[in-house]
């Protein structure tokens, strides 16, 4: 480690350089950082539920509701525990920026079959006892400055139903921190359809899940109404994929990212190695090897490409603590927060970067003539 | 007195090897950037460009979309007896009922279901609005033939011509493929109205499509629907009604804003760092171009018409290294309406130039500080330098 000082003293030899250099690499790889957590919130999407429900839908189309004679042939199943309907109404409160997630549910069906949304008791007395009640994320109710017992329109999306709604209860999950829930009776009253969206099953038994999603989807089969059933995982990955290819997308970004930097990072320290070419041959001339003076140039140009992820992925790691997506999208971008792996990969791509990027000056110096390289004069 | 310009194309070529590289990592940027911001054209072509500026779409009062609309059949009727509307040959007027659902059909590629507009429409419909076949013929009237449009059928697999489709208890036949110019009608399937509702068990029709005599007409139509309080209607211009649809993309706007900010600052840095390079490399020299007595405005002019210079060379490259993401057609999903968009990645006139401005200003930002700093070294020291 005698060398230290010798990496040190290159390092800093022109501090505006390598700061350039950091900073354009910290920004690099906290868009690479957002860009997979971003990606891998969207895939994994979890309520944290026990992983024991079904979501049935029509085979149609998500536009395509199903009649309420179905839940009554769902309760049957052998297996299923419970059923709740569930509707998407969209929708937002005063301004339409004020966009979130609005859907009705059977209220007496929260304590059983969504217990994650950690409610008080009592407050889902009084949001069951309340035909009107709306039972709100925690975020909302913060955003909005709500309280128990507001009241509150919400302005519609989809169908012709501005939801009048009293606050009884509020929902205590990060993930469903930005969404309302109302009654789906008070939806219904309101079209008079008999139809809802999606049935929400609860099944006794994890491992019987596909056994009893072909059971259900077989029921159907042939009726005016035939459904397709999803886990809750699957179900939510829909949305994911109706988005497109977003892997591919954010994939090429991050490549032709990391390309662009090893472009760039490469004129930097080409242009560093050559100011001390002198140098490199005196050192070379006091008996420097060749493997010696590459590893001394690859240290320091490797040291700089990771001076630069840590910069980025410390600042990515400080935001996304700082700053709650969920909460700033309202709903729409979840929480993010940075996974070591999403570190590890950035780390990886640096060290590459660094060794690809610097791989040639350092061959350069390492392979001078120390009389050419003592002639030359920069 | 300014540095001739000579002087800066001079040193590009100097310095050749660190130029090119410059130049092909700034048009990475660039090239990224670019794509970002055809990503985000052709969407919005597709939904913004898909509505006709005259034809009026007659919607129910609150609905948003056609998905979530219905016009009864005599407010149909009540529609077509307003007077300023165009008529046809036969002395039909320009109306017309349609039909919309959402069919969910396997893709080519993956087989996983995705969700399809179909439209309903009547012969009226289409004479309206004119599908341009590209191959096979239109549908009869009255009968479960279907045309497609030619992106859905290269991403849904059975829609070619002769195929056959099933959706719920009905088989679809594919009697042609029509070419709509890369509208959001290029994400649909289009069938006769009355065969749709029968199969589907629908008895209104989502929207009506009115085309006014004249833009005189069209108020008269819109104030006679307006304030016709039995029908409870909303009546705007298609293409209003596509600028609206395209709030269901809020990710694609979010994403390409993202990335285009990154990218500028990339582009920034970059050219900042190749810049101080650059006159680190010739410190001596400014100082002699400042001892024969050019001022410091010159240098800074100098250094920053460089920077500009690199960084255009740097834009048009990203052009060139974008211009095969044109090639692109993907489909993505308008969270309004939960159907499916085709489109096609688009690097046009307008794309390329603002790509190639935006280039130019993080060159001349990126190459300000360098050029100040340039000029402001004392002649003495600069000349010292070695």
């Amino acid at each position: 480690m005698k060398f230290a000082t010798l990496v040190r003293r290159n390092l800093f030899r022109n501090k505006l350089r390598s700061f350039l250099m950091i900073v354009l690499m910290g920004a690099i790889f906290f868009l690479i950082a957002a860009l997979i957590q971003i990606l891998n919130a969207f895939d994994n999407f979890d309520t944290g539920g026990a992983g024991d429900r079904l979501v049935v839908q029509s085979a149609f189309s998500l536009a395509t509701m199903l009649p309420y004679a179905h839940e009554q042939k769902l309760r049957q199943v052998p297996g299923v525990v419970d059923v709740s309907k569930s509707q998407w109404l969209g929708g937002y409160y005063k301004e339409r920026r004020n966009t979130f997630a609005i859907l009705t549910l059977d209220p007496n069906k929260v304590p059983t079959m969504f217990p994650e949304m950690n409610v008080e008791p009592q407050q889902i007395a009084d949001f069951v006892r309340d035909r009107q009640g709306a039972l709100v994320g925690q975020d909302l109710m913060e955003r909005f400055h709500w309280k128990i017992g507001d009241r509150i329109t919400l302005h519609r999306e989809i169908f012709p139903f501005d939801p009048e709604l009293t606050i009884r209860a509020v929902i205590h999950n990060s993930v469903l921190a930005s969404v309302v829930y109302l009654h789906q009776e008070y939806f219904n009253e309101a079209l008079k359809w008999n139809r809802v969206g999606t049935f929400w099953v609860k099944v006794r038994d994890r491992n019987e899940m596909p056994a009893i999603s072909q059971q259900i989807d077989a029921m159907f089969k042939n009726s005016e109404d035939p459904t397709e059933t999803f886990t809750e995982k699957e179900f939510n990955r829909q949305f994911m994929n109706m988005m497109g290819n977003v892997k591919l997308l954010f994939g090429t970004i991050s490549l032709c990212s990391i390309f662009m930097i090893v472009l760039l990072a490469a004129i930097t320290m080409s242009m560093a190695a050559r100011e001390r070419v002198t140098e490199v041959a005196v050192l070379k001339a006091i008996g420097f090897g060749r493997g010696l003076i590459l590893g001394l140039m690859l240290s320091e140009f490797v040291i700089t490409t990771l001076a630069g992820w840590a910069a980025g992925i410390g600042f990515a790691a400080f935001l996304f603590r700082a700053v709650d997506m969920a909460k700033l999208t309202m709903g729409f971008l979840p929480r993010l927060h940075l996974a070591g792996s999403t570190a590890a990969l950035c780390a990886a791509a640096a060290v590459f970067v660094g060794l690809v990027a610097g791989g040639l000056p350092s061959m350069k110096s390492a392979n001078l003539h120390v009389v050419d390289g003592l002639r030359k004069v920069v | 007195m300014a540095i001739p310009l000579k002087y800066n194309t001079g040193n590009l070529a100097a310095r050749r090897a660190s130029m090119l590289l410059t130049i092909l990592g700034i048009g990475v940027i660039n090239a990224v950037m670019l794509s970002m911001l055809a990503l985000w054209h052709g969407v919005k072509t597709t939904t913004v460009a898909s509505g006709s500026p005259k034809d009026l779409i007659v919607l129910r009062e609150s609905a948003q979309t056609e998905m979530s609309s219905w016009v009864t059949r005599e407010a149909y009727e009540i529609i077509r007896t307003i007077p300023g509307i165009t008529r046809d040959a036969s002395a039909r007027p320009l109306v017309s009922p349609e039909l919309v659902i959402l069919f969910k059909l396997p893709r080519r590629d993956s087989g996983k279901g995705s969700n399809v507009m179909v439209r309903g429409l009547t012969e009226v419909g289409l004479e309206l609005r004119a599908p341009k076949l590209v191959e096979g013929r239109p549908f009869r009237p009255g009968s479960s033939e279907v045309i497609v449009a030619k992106r859905i059928r290269d991403r849904f697999a059975s829609t070619s011509v002769g195929d056959t489709f099933h959706f719920g208890a009905t088989d679809y036949r594919v009697v042609g493929v029509f070419d709509a110019a890369g509208t959001a009608f290029d994400s649909e399937i289009w069938a006769d109205e009355t065969f749709l509702a029968q199969s589907r068990k629908r008895t209104a029709y989502s929207s009506v499509l009115v085309r006014p005599a004249d833009a005189a007409a069209s108020k008269t139509i819109v104030d006679a629907i307006g304030n016709d309080n039995r029908l409870k209607l909303l009546v705007k211009t298609e293409r209003k009604y596509y600028e609206e649809q395209t709030t269901g993309l809020f990710g694609i706007i979010i994403l390409v804003g993202l990335v285009t900010f990154f990218m500028v600052i990339a582009a920034v840095l970059g050219t900042m760092n190749t810049m101080f390079s650059a006159i680190a490399g010739r410190t001596r020299e400014l100082g002699t171009m400042r001892a024969l007595g050019f001022k410091r405005r010159a240098i800074v002019m100098s250094v920053v018409i460089e920077s500009a210079l690199v960084s255009l060379l740097g834009g048009v490259a990203g052009v060139l290294l974008a211009l095969p993401v044109n090639a692109i057609s993907t489909g993505t999903t308008n969270f309004r309406t939960f159907s499916e968009i085709a489109f096609n990645f688009r690097v046009d006139g307008a794309v390329a130039l603002t790509g190639i401005v935006i280039a130019v200003v993080a060159g001349v930002a990126g190459g300000l500080l360098p050029a100040l700093s340039a000029a402001r070294m004392p002649i003495t020291k600069a000349l010292r330098e070695v």
